[in-house]
């Protein structure tokens, strides 16, 4: 069997160090302030300093990866005789998955002996992270390229996101959630409980009176839909919210002795989106 | 302890203003409009037949006095705060029962009758305001087809009333109105006997009333820890005394019907009988009634408060109404200087209706031109009306959705009509309606009965607050209208609510000893605290409400009577103690308390 990696982007919110110990190569999405021409990469500028920056009111604009970029880097993997799979963040959000898309359909012709297979996560942040995770489980356990890709594509309308945000006020400015399901979320207390679709859309669900029942309202939904309660893999991302991080991994233990595997911030791409104080949790479900 | 006036037992007549009818006489009393009396001396044996003529005039006797006593009738309240207002809705509620009749031209006693609490119905404010309407609604019932009736079918009649008053509360509590209703009619109707009269009837029945109403603190501790007798009881037997002092004929009705408000009849204005002439003593003043619309360049109309402008209207006058809505200020008066009126209102605004009218003259004319409704477009799935007290909770309403805001609270119920009023202005196919006060749940409920465009839900809430938990937990975008509605008393059932209020005496209750100017909390239903100081009271009330089992979340609505450092005081106080608290501040504008607190 050719050797393949497993190619993804930052869009998934998880470590360059972590990605880098899992064998998963990427590309970074981009951002930059609306005050200024300067471009960061994501997760090049602290998390925690990122967030200060937003509550103080800076608004972050962000871009996809292009797909000559891509092309710059697959070539690179399948020139030195390597297979790809790329896994990208949900075309539902970013046109990133496209430029991949693309540039796989470009290098075909390059190289007709290597094996390139996309797939759309129709996943975001850790959910994607969480899907990477399981599909690099697959490989380091021997599945081919056929089978990984196979079974990315199985897993990804299993893969359930759920997250409350502070303020829709970001998902509304990045046009990230329609209109018309952006509902009343800015009266006193009231917090909006999201999940993404299959389609990989945001979709708002519905809304609970206060912080703390919106937190509790997403271990509501890890006991409804896991499939593994108690030894499922669990992720969690946030924006720059740790106690309330806290008082979910208490309740899904309490409640169902579920460990979280992973803790990480809402990278900066991401968070320029769903804002501060998102909290979102992801999980393997019976559906999404 | 309440002393209802002179006149309990039938005194000795002196002038009998009623005429004695018989049945073979109707005819002749058809013309009768209510005419002064003749000063003809009667035997109360006489008055076999209870009358439509001699009904309304009751109806006035009894109106006028609860009118003079309603004040008696306000501090009787339970809490010691400032917010009774018992004697004003049923005063209001009889009124409007009044001003139906005022033009009736018939003798038919089940025609007064129906018209009267018909009246009553659309005017009905408060919870006692509701109840008597409901009990002289079940009262017109029992003598429908009676032109006239003597008294075993007025007993028969009352019982009807009493049956109607229980059934219109979902719990009947006893040592209320209701008690003091029932036990009275079942005293009169007991004591019936061939040889009886209207007039010995109502003896019976007002005595016995009486008695009923001392003992209602013994039938409800509320009242005996609080040292009162019921309120709305005491409101109905001024009411029953003023029909009494119509039947000894020691009260003229006729006197004082110009301070009802006038009827919206149209057309009646040709019947001007010149009452007044080059000669008249000034004697009733005018009756001024103001549109007025508030003016940007005049005044801050959103910070704009009625409260002074009663108070002003109150050195010149009497019989004041005074409400806004939106930037719209209509106001009642009766006065001997309408002048200082025009004069004074000019100074924050202009008036799109002016009614003045000299009330020794006996006419009636339209009322000044309402704005009128806005019409619209396309009937919506749901409409929603609420009643909100304060300029920061109406908008906080307005902001979450509320169609029509009534302007009301614990010292000002609007009544079924005002509800009435609100659903015609919303095109909707289901009106989901916030009373957010126990007091103006029943008012509300009856305008739902009433209204036939839309069907009307009601949402028990009983303070701005839970209205405004249950209105933001809804998503308005379901199907079925008794979904949302469950949905949203599941969302009141996990507020507790507190209130901070000045004390307006001494008193201990619940075990807290309060004194007169101290700030009390109250959570639920109970008295909790008593402080000297407000703010230590307000934070006290907080934590209290934060330390209850499953309370992570305040919101806090600041009233009318504390400024911006108290709310920071209470803000930081509850910061460094509470940290893991969620708090929310709404700037409400309330009257009477100076907080409302939800807990969640």
């Amino acid at each position: 069997m050719n050797e393949y990696i497993i190619y993804a982007d930052s869009a998934c919110d998880i470590k360059p160090e972590i990605l880098k110990e899992w064998g998963v190569d990427f590309l970074p999405l981009t951002f930059r302030f609306s005050d200024s021409e300067k471009e960061y990469v994501d997760g090049e500028i602290d998390p925690r300093e990122f967030y200060a920056k937003m509550r103080e009111g800076a608004v972050a604009k962000t871009a996809a990866v292009n797909a000559e970029r891509f092309t710059e880097e697959f070539d690179k993997i399948l020139a030195a005789g390597k297979d790809l799979l790329y896994i990208g963040f949900s075309s539902g959000l970013s046109t990133t998955y496209n430029s991949g898309r693309l540039a796989a359909e470009q290098l075909r012709e390059k190289y007709p002996d290597r094996k390139i297979f996309t797939v759309d996560s129709l996943s975001a942040s850790a959910g994607f992270g969480l899907l990477l995770y399981l599909t690099v489980g697959m490989k380091n356990e021997g599945a081919t390229i056929e089978e990984a890709a196979a079974f990315a594509e199985e897993t990804r309308f299993h893969l359930c996101h759920w997250f409350t945000v502070d303020d829709l006020v970001y998902l509304k400015r990045g046009g990230r959630i329609s209109p018309t399901l952006a509902f009343v979320g800015n009266a006193l207390g009231i917090k909006p409980v999201l999940h993404m679709d299959d389609e990989g859309h945001l979709i708002n669900m519905f809304k609970v009176r206060g912080r703390r029942s919106s937190v509790t309202a997403l271990a509501d939904k890890y006991g409804e839909l896991a499939l593994d309660k108690k030894g499922g893999t669990v992720f969690i991302c946030h924006g720059d919210c740790d106690s309330d991080v806290e008082v979910l991994k208490q309740v899904l233990a309490d409640r169902y002795g579920a460990e979280v595997k992973l803790v990480t911030y809402t990278g900066t791409v991401i968070g320029a989106h769903s804002g501060p104080g998102t909290l979102a949790l992801f999980f393997v479900g019976e559906h999404r | 302890m309440f002393k209802p006036g002179k006149g309990e037992t039938p005194a000795p007549k002196k002038k009998i203003t009623v005429k004695t009818v018989s049945s073979d006489k109707k005819s002749a009393d058809k013309k009768s409009k209510p005419r002064k009396s003749q000063g003809k001396k009667k035997d109360s044996r006489d008055i076999k037949y209870l009358t439509g003529w001699l009904m309304s005039k009751m109806a006035k006797g009894g109106a006028k006095l609860l009118r003079s006593n309603a004040d008696k009738v306000n501090k009787l309240n339970v809490f010691p705060v400032p917010d009774g207002d018992t004697g004003d809705n049923m005063r209001m509620t009889i009124e409007s029962g009044i001003a139906a009749i005022e033009n009736l031209d018939t003798d038919d006693l089940a025609e007064v009758m129906r018209v009267f609490s018909h009246g009553m119905l659309l005017g009905a404010r408060g919870n006692s305001g509701v109840i008597l309407s409901q009990f002289f609604a079940g009262t017109a019932k029992g003598f429908e087809g009676a032109v006239e009736a003597d008294p075993y079918t007025l007993g028969r009649a009352l019982q009807m009333g009493v049956k109607q008053a229980y059934a219109s509360v979902m719990t009947p509590t006893e040592g209320t109105i209701l008690t003091v209703a029932r036990e009275a009619v079942d005293y009169a109707t007991s004591k019936i006997t061939p040889s009886s009269t209207i007039r010995t009837f109502f003896a019976d029945f007002v005595g016995e009333m009486h008695e009923s109403l001392e003992r209602t603190p013994e039938a409800l501790a509320v009242l005996k820890e609080a040292g009162v007798v019921d309120s709305g009881g005491a409101g109905l037997l001024y009411i029953m005394e003023g029909f009494n002092k119509v039947l000894n004929g020691e009260e003229d009705a006729e006197d004082d019907t110009a301070s009802v408000p006038a009827p919206t009849h149209a057309a009646k204005a040709a019947a001007v009988s010149s009452s007044f002439g080059p000669d008249s003593k000034m004697e009733y003043g005018y009756c001024t009634e103001l549109l007025i619309q508030l003016m940007r360049d005049k005044t801050d109309i959103d910070a704009f408060d009625v409260e002074p402008l009663k108070e002003f209207l109150s050195g010149i006058g009497n019989s004041i109404v005074a409400f806004k809505t939106d930037s719209i200020v209509k106001i009642h008066v009766h006065t001997f200087e309408p002048e200082k009126v025009l004069a004074h209102c000019r100074e924050f605004g202009e008036f799109l209706a002016v009614k003045i009218e000299n009330m020794s003259v006996q006419h009636t004319e339209t009322e000044g031109a309402e704005p009128a409704p806005e019409i619209p477009v396309e009937k919506k799935k749901y409409g929603v009306v609420a009643v909100t007290n304060g300029p920061g909770i109406r908008d906080m309403f307005i902001e979450m959705g509320a169609d029509q805001t009534i302007e009301g609270g614990q010292t000002s119920n609007p009544s079924t009509n005002d509800f009435l009023e609100a659903f015609g202005k919303i095109h909707a196919e289901c009106i989901f309606v916030f009373p957010n006060n126990g007091n103006i749940f029943m008012a509300a409920s009856q305008a739902a009965k009433f209204y036939t465009d839309a069907k009307v839900v009601v949402i028990p809430s009983k303070d701005v607050g839970t209205g405004y938990v249950a209105l933001t937990a809804a998503d308005l975008s379901g199907d079925d209208p008794d979904a949302i509605a469950e949905e949203m008393k599941a969302a009141m059932q996990n507020v507790t609510s507190g209130y901070i209020s000045p004390a307006v005496r001494d008193a201990e209750m619940d075990g807290v000893k309060i004194r007169k100017g101290d700030t009390i909390g109250i959570m639920g239903k109970k008295i909790v605290l008593s402080d000297p100081d407000m703010r230590c009271a307000a934070y006290r009330l907080a934590v209290k409400l934060l330390e209850e089992p499953d309370k992570f979340m305040l919101t806090v609505f600041r009233g009318a009577g504390t400024t911006e450092e108290d709310q920071e005081d209470l803000r930081k106080c509850l910061e460094e103690n509470c940290p893991s608290a969620e708090v929310y501040f709404v700037d409400g504008g309330q009257e009477i308390y100076p907080y409302i607190f939800t807990a969640e």
